[in-house]
């Protein structure tokens, strides 16, 4: 059987362009256009909304990525759960998809493209979206994944920016997936390796439903920029910065261990390298914990920002609804000297 | 972090270690040759040749969690990571003489202290390996953390009247303005405020205290009134601030927590 790992070095979204190598760049682009943009690249948000009328704005998203599991069906589920999770990150509902593929000629033929089709298919479905079209080139590094777009009420819209003071932080589900896709390449800790594929295919769907009966303040999905990453885009857009405890932050079986043992991805150290400057670690945190806070994460959770005293009952309906790793990790605060304190 | 390949270090490498090559491979590739050489020979020297840096780290971290001791050369992009297993270190068949020509430049383990200290040789105390971070200042920490605030939200306070204390009730009215604002400052906020009888009327509409109460509530507290109370004083429907709760849940906090009476 193939091994679409071997075909890249890197996978999943820890194959992004670091944020210390886009971040100047970005900079450069125009913003806010258009009057009826309410939501664009400037606050590092999740997708980009335009207003349609005073109750529908259009919610716009793309996500592709490199293989980072060797099973194509696993791959395309993986591919299209992590590609709406920026829908329901901003709070709004995905409808429709168009499909961007990079294959080599050779996978097509073999029959590996329609099994990561078939796979992805059934994401999109059990989410009500309808795939419009696509487009395929032919590259020797598999890359798939979607365009996706949404609908939001334009006054329903959850952004980084809005996490208030008092706040607690909330994540749907737990991190680790870089680790185990990198323990995965190298045959171990099969246990955990399957519950990452697992929570890399959970939607965010019901975690967004959950917060839409809640006052959420602010919310995200992490992503490759990791924990840390997400956590201080929420942090700088709102104007605070934020403590997280690391006992509290939800992990999947064998990632500590695995990151323990170094199997820790390149894009770890990236993140590190970037947000560096932004995180305060106590002493106490474990070389370990800090990598999981940096790990690249594949279709991760969605990390909320809520009254705290709702936080309770918002983990619990969570767990409610399957994600039973939901948890509080930590507390927004007063601006501070760093944007993320762990301790 | 790096020191020197000296020919001491490259004579013991040659003489006693087991390479590994891994060179041209990316993570985790480098860890798993690495981790089947630990696994081959047990208590032998293992080198590592790595040619990028994350290899390098992910390597030496996986070395350090088997109890190896790790030492580090960069040559160029080619790293080469020598582990030491503590067993080959105490039985002292190794490196003789290495440890005394350059003391300074070993990484600081227990074991190499130990071996310094018996030689008589004196070795600075370790520097640590994770993250270089400035110290935050202290203004910076003033905030609850999570464990924080589930381990101090322990106590619960159940207020009977809305007032406090025993005497004037004049001048326990404004007591209790006092009370609430203090607790509300206060670094240990309680889980629970639980309102009993007289005190229910504190979330009524005429209620001079509904600021106060919903500041503790955005805080964390949980506020809830006596729904019999609240029936009572006719305010059942009109209850301004915090939850409606039943006479079980009081009794449980006064049995299961610690609970305060005011």
């Amino acid at each position: 059987m193939v091994k679409l790992t071997e075909f890249a070095a890197k996978g999943g979204c820890a194959c992004k362009i670091g944020p210390h190598i886009l971040g100047e760049l970005l900079q450069t682009l125009p913003s806010k256009q258009k009057a009826e943009v309410l939501v664009d690249m400037s606050g590092s948000d999740d997708a980009g909304v335009i207003k349609i009328s005073d109750t529908l704005a259009l919610v716009q998203t793309v996500d592709f990525f490199t293989p980072l599991v060797d099973d194509p069906y696993w791959y395309g589920k993986i591919a299209a759960t992590n590609s709406v999770s920026d829908i329901y990150a901003m709070g709004g509902d995905p409808k429709t998809a168009l499909n961007i593929v990079a294959f080599p000629i050779p996978l097509v033929e073999q029959g590996v493209l329609s099994e990561v089709l078939r796979g992805a298919n059934e994401v999109l479905e059990s989410c009500g979206v309808a795939l419009l079209g696509g487009h395929s080139i032919e590259d020797e590094v598999p890359k798939f994944g979607f365009a996706v777009t949404g609908y939001v009420h334009p006054e329903k819209i959850w952004e980084n920016k809005g996490a208030l003071e008092g706040d607690v932080l909330v994540l749907t589900k737990p991190l680790g997936t870089g680790v185990l896709t990198t323990a995965a390449k190298g045959g171990l800790f099969p246990e955990g390796v399957e519950l990452a594929i697992q929570t890399m295919t959970t939607l965010n769907k019901s975690g967004a439903e959950v917060g839409r009966t809640f006052t959420i303040h602010a919310c995200t999905d992490v992503t490759g920029f990791s924990l840390m990453g997400h956590a201080r885009e929420m942090m700088k857009a709102s104007h605070c910065s934020c403590a997280l405890e690391a006992k509290a932050l939800p992990m999947l079986l064998y990632a500590l261990e695995g990151a323990e043992m170094g199997l820790v991805p390149a894009a770890t150290y990236g993140n590190r390298k970037a947000l560096g400057e932004s995180v305060f670690f106590d002493a106490g945190v474990s070389a370990a914990y800090q990598d999981i806070c940096f790990d690249p994460q594949t279709s991760g959770g969605l990390l909320f920002s809520l009254p705290a005293r709702e936080g309770e009952a918002f983990v619990e309906s969570l767990k409610e609804k399957g994600l039973y790793q939901a948890s509080i990790i930590g507390r927004v605060m007063t601006k501070g000297a760093y944007d993320v304190y762990v301790y | 972090m790096m020191s020197m390949f000296t020919n001491e270090w490259k004579n013991a490498m040659e003489r006693d270690g087991i390479i590994v090559d891994a060179r041209g491979t990316l993570c985790p590739t480098p860890v798993i040759k690495t981790k089947k050489a630990f696994e081959d020979n047990p208590e032998q020297l293992i080198v590592t040749l790595v040619d990028n840096e994350v290899s390098q780290q992910n390597v030496e971290k996986f070395a350090k969690t088997k109890g190896y001791i790790v030492e580090c050369f960069q040559e160029g992009l080619d790293y080469t990571i020598m582990m030491f297993p503590k067993e080959m270190l105490k039985a002292d068949t190794l490196l003789e003489g290495v440890f005394e020509a350059k003391p300074n430049e070993l990484r600081r383990t227990e074991i190499i202290e130990d071996r310094a200290s018996e030689k008589g040789i004196t070795v600075k105390a370790g520097a640590p390996v994770a993250l270089d971070i400035k110290t935050p200042l202290l203004e910076d920490f003033p905030f609850p953390l999570v464990s924080n605030t589930e381990a101090s939200r322990s106590k619960v306070i159940i207020l009977t009247k809305d007032w406090i204390g025993n005497g004037s009730e004049e001048l326990g009215r404004n007591l209790m303005k006092t009370f609430l604002f203090s607790l509300s400052e206060a670094e240990q906020l309680p889980k629970k405020l639980i309102l009993l009888n007289g005190a229910v009327r504190m979330v009524g509409p005429a209620s001079p205290h509904l600021e106060v109460l919903a500041s503790l509530q955005e805080k964390g507290v949980i506020l809830e009134s006596c729904g019999i109370c609240l029936d009572y004083y006719g305010l059942k429907e009109v209850v301004q601030v915090g939850n409606i709760t039943n006479m079980f849940v009081i009794v449980e906090a006064l049995t299961k927590e610690a609970a305060v009476v005011l």
